[in-house]
């Protein structure tokens, strides 16, 4: 039997965007207020706000497009089913992306089993030089594809927080939050990758604060 | 030697499409769908169970027969002057305790408890047991709770073992959705099959089922590794009639399942399909390297 509402979560393929200066006014917080009295537009406001970010930084940091899809769905889901706990509504992106975070390390050590066992049928469509821009010179790829390789030999933790600093280009304090750990811990973390990283791959540098 | 910018972001290119995102958003709209009842409900239903539970435990309790006080008939109410330490040197003798002058010594805690038969007399009507109270019905939608909240791993456990193949028989299309999404969320993927098969095979007129094909064609393929299961469910998802902005995704993927599958004819002319139907497709570049693999 047909469901009452066949086409709902197909509609935003066919809904014609809604005008630019309306969204930038909405605020996170007038959303949030409007997901929790309800209102489906808005949800679906705040879904079309910061999918891109969530689902880019997960591609990036897991490397595989379904996967990410897979992450990011839950992170939306979680995060709506409780945005009544959240605290600063306009903290929304980085809450929302602290969860989604947290469900790539799950999925990250997931399948870092399922590799030892030989189990692991992930694809891997998303390495960082695959992302690279059509523009971009042969060599800057190269150093890409040098990137994601030394990326992929540190430790999760280690390689999401320098990640999160240094590829999604996010404070200090936002990648301690994200990563659910104390300033100093996500300082210490991205030193070590950056050490281990700068010795391969030529990157500008940065002024990180000891 | 060229450097990479710091973020390395800006290297990169943009990795959602319009397709993706609209997909992802059908499913978290399917998933709100299918929220378990509101905690209001949920309140109005265990709260009297539970009370109800509790009060047939304290009947029960208060109803099983105790060993009374050894010796007499007494029905010595616990003095509980008695309970001071024995073993407490004391300079002031300790207050007399209060019992009946048939109390042969004063009853210690652990075996203060009413004489049995008067007990009896006072409340003759009390069974000696409580009912069975049925547990309320919840685990049904407990599963689907955790589901709600994207608990996966939780809502699988829940359902137990075998309990996503054992659930596919009497679900409704939502559920199967939903059981689709906790075995395949919670790392189970080939779990995932049946649901989708059955929404396939059985809700053929739904018109969630292209969607259920496209997505056990994807399963099939990146987590199985069956190639040749997934251009069978890929071919029904096309041949059900997919939106627009799943037909791309239904197309690239059948050019990947056909090269998997050995099908080397078969996968270029799917590409074909694919680029005359998209002729600036995102996926086009990486599609060429599927044909193209010896």
């Amino acid at each position: 039997m047909p469901s009452p509402s066949p086409r709902a979560n197909l509609s935003l393929v066919r809904t014609a965007p809604r005008p630019a200066v309306e969204k930038e006014v909405e605020t996170d917080s007038v959303l949030v207020a409007g997901v929790l009295a309800g209102d489906r537009r808005c949800k679906k406001d705040l879904y079309l706000k910061h999918v891109g970010y969530i689902a880019g930084m997960c591609t990036r940091l897991l490397r595989s497009v379904d996967a990410s899809e897979d992450v990011t769905q839950e992170a939306f889901a979680q995060g709506f089913a409780n945005v009544g706990s959240l605290r600063e509504p306009e903290a929304f992106r980085s809450w929302l992306a602290a969860i989604a975070v947290n469900q790539v390390r799950r999925r990250l050590s997931r399948q870092r089993w399922l590799h030892f066992f030989g189990l692991d049928r992930s694809l891997d469509d998303a390495s960082l030089d695959d992302l690279a821009r059509e523009d971009l010179s042969v060599e800057a790829r190269s150093e890409l594809a040098l990137l994601d390789a030394v990326l992929r030999q540190l430790p999760d933790h280690q390689r999401v927080a320098w990640m999160l600093r240094h590829v999604e280009g996010e404070p200090l304090e936002a990648v301690a939050a994200t990563c659910e750990c104390s300033l100093a811990t996500a300082k210490r973390w991205i030193a070590a990758a950056d050490k281990r990283i700068r010795l391969e791959v030529s990157i500008a540098p940065t002024e990180e604060p000891s | 030697m060229s450097e990479l910018p710091v973020p390395v972001k800006t290297a990169l290119r943009e990795t959602t499409t319009s397709t993706s995102v609209a997909r992802m958003w059908g499913r978290i709209e399917a998933r709100g769908r299918m929220r378990a009842p509101s905690s209001g409900v949920r309140r109005w239903v265990l709260v009297p169970a539970i009370a109800l539970v509790a009060s047939a435990a304290i009947a029960f309790v208060s109803s099983m027969p105790r060993h009374g006080a050894p010796g007499s008939g007494s029905h010595a109410i616990p003095a509980l002057p008695a309970l001071t330490p024995r073993s407490t040197p004391s300079i002031t003798p300790p207050p007399a305790p209060i019992t009946q002058p048939t109390g042969p010594r004063p009853i210690p805690v652990h075996e203060a408890v009413i004489d049995p038969a008067s007990h009896m007399e006072r409340a003759p009507a009390r069974p000696k047991a409580a009912p069975p109270v049925p547990a309320p019905a919840e685990t049904h939608e407990t599963w689907r709770e955790l589901a709600a909240r994207g608990q996966n791993d939780q809502a699988y456990a829940e359902l137990g073992r075998d309990g996503i193949v054992s659930a596919v028989s009497s679900a409704s299309v939502d559920d199967l959705f939903a059981l689709a999404d906790v075995a395949r969320l919670s790392g189970h993927a080939a779990e995932a099959v049946p649901p989708l098969q059955r929404i396939v095979s059985e809700h053929r007129t739904d018109v969630r089922t292209p969607l259920a094909a496209l997505t056990l064609g994807r399963v099939q393929l990146r987590s199985l590794g069956v190639p040749g299961d997934a251009v069978r469910s890929l071919d029904t998802a096309i041949a059900l009639g997919l939106p627009a902005g799943l037909a791309e995704d239904a197309d690239a993927l059948l050019v990947e399942a056909c090269s998997r599958a050995g099908q080397r004819e078969r996968a270029r002319t799917a590409y074909e399909t694919y680029v005359r139907a998209f002729p600036a497709g995102s996926k086009r570049t990486n599609l060429e390297r599927w044909v193209a693999q010896p």
